[in-house]
């Protein structure tokens, strides 16, 4: 897909679904080649749509839907409606997502199983511990057992994905 | 000191009353004013609409709140599964509108 210029792209939920599987293949060859710290950025990213696409797809929003200035504003004042403690962050927050997942099934009354839920719970605070978008400015030393960790929360995440928005 | 926490909710002085405003037009009780004019539009492909609200009233009201002011009223007045369904709550001026190109 060429840029277009400036940013007023038109992501869709279809473009996101597409850079999830994107961000995940980056991160492994960036694991081969023994770069931690950018492979940890990539898997966190992979993550956050993991967890974006699960919501707007349990909201049962068509692919094509932007996600735009006005979806993700709405998205907030939903969020303030739910109850979700969590800040979004410019929207990049893995637990806002997991929050307002968890929220939005339970207010269409569709939650997610206890253990499912407890598990994504977990999953999320592991991640989160690991990984926000400020890596995009930082390059930690990472060790493997932050990089095998990581990895143990994007493939919950994975597993799960269908079960997060069916 | 006292801490004082102030939540987006509570953020505008007349916050209830703009919901409350909403909710009458969207019950559509009474004499009602032509604005605020609620505009619903329905997605061809799902069951979610975008909600488009014309009001000089959000002159005063930061743009994140218009949407928890608009989606506080659609639950109060319709319940929480029409609340679901508004995909994307959008409360403009007639100046934003005009500016903006939107034919509401």
């Amino acid at each position: 897909m060429a840029l277009s210029s400036g940013w007023n792209m038109r992501l869709s939920l279809q473009d996101a679904e597409l850079a999830r599987e994107a961000r995940l293949w980056d991160g492994a060859a960036l694991w081969c080649e023994g770069r931690a710290a950018g492979c940890v950025y990539l898997l966190g990213i992979h993550a956050e749509l993991c967890l974006k696409t699960a919501y707007f797809r349990f909201r049962d929003e068509p692919p094509a839907t932007p996600l735009d200035r006005a979806l993700l504003a709405t998205t907030a004042a939903r969020a303030v409606l739910l109850g979700v403690r969590a800040s979004h962050q410019g929207f990049h927050s893995l637990r806002f997502w997991s929050e307002i997942l968890v929220a939005e099934r339970r207010a269409a009354r569709r939650p997610l199983s206890p253990r499912v839920e407890a598990s994504l719970g977990e999953c999320v605070e592991l991640l989160a511990r690991h990984w926000s978008i400020d890596l995009r400015y930082a390059a930690p030393h990472t060790p493997v057992a932050v990089v095998e960790r990581v990895v143990a929360g994007v493939d919950w995440l994975d597993r799960h994905h269908r079960a997060l928005h069916a | 000191m006292p801490v004082v926490r102030k939540s987006l909710r509570s953020a505008h002085p007349h916050h209830d009353d703009l919901v409350e405003e909403l909710c009458r037009h969207l019950r559509g009780v009474g004499d009602l004013p032509p604005l605020p004019r609620i505009v619903e539009d329905q997605d061809a492909l799902s069951s979610h609409k975008r909600v488009y609200v014309l009001w000089p009233a959000w002159d005063s009201v930061v743009d994140g709140e218009r949407a928890v002011i608009i989606l506080e009223a659609y639950e109060r007045a319709l319940g929480t599964p029409e609340m679901l369904s508004v995909s994307v709550a959008v409360g403009v001026t007639p100046r934003e509108a005009d500016a903006q190109g939107l034919d509401l």
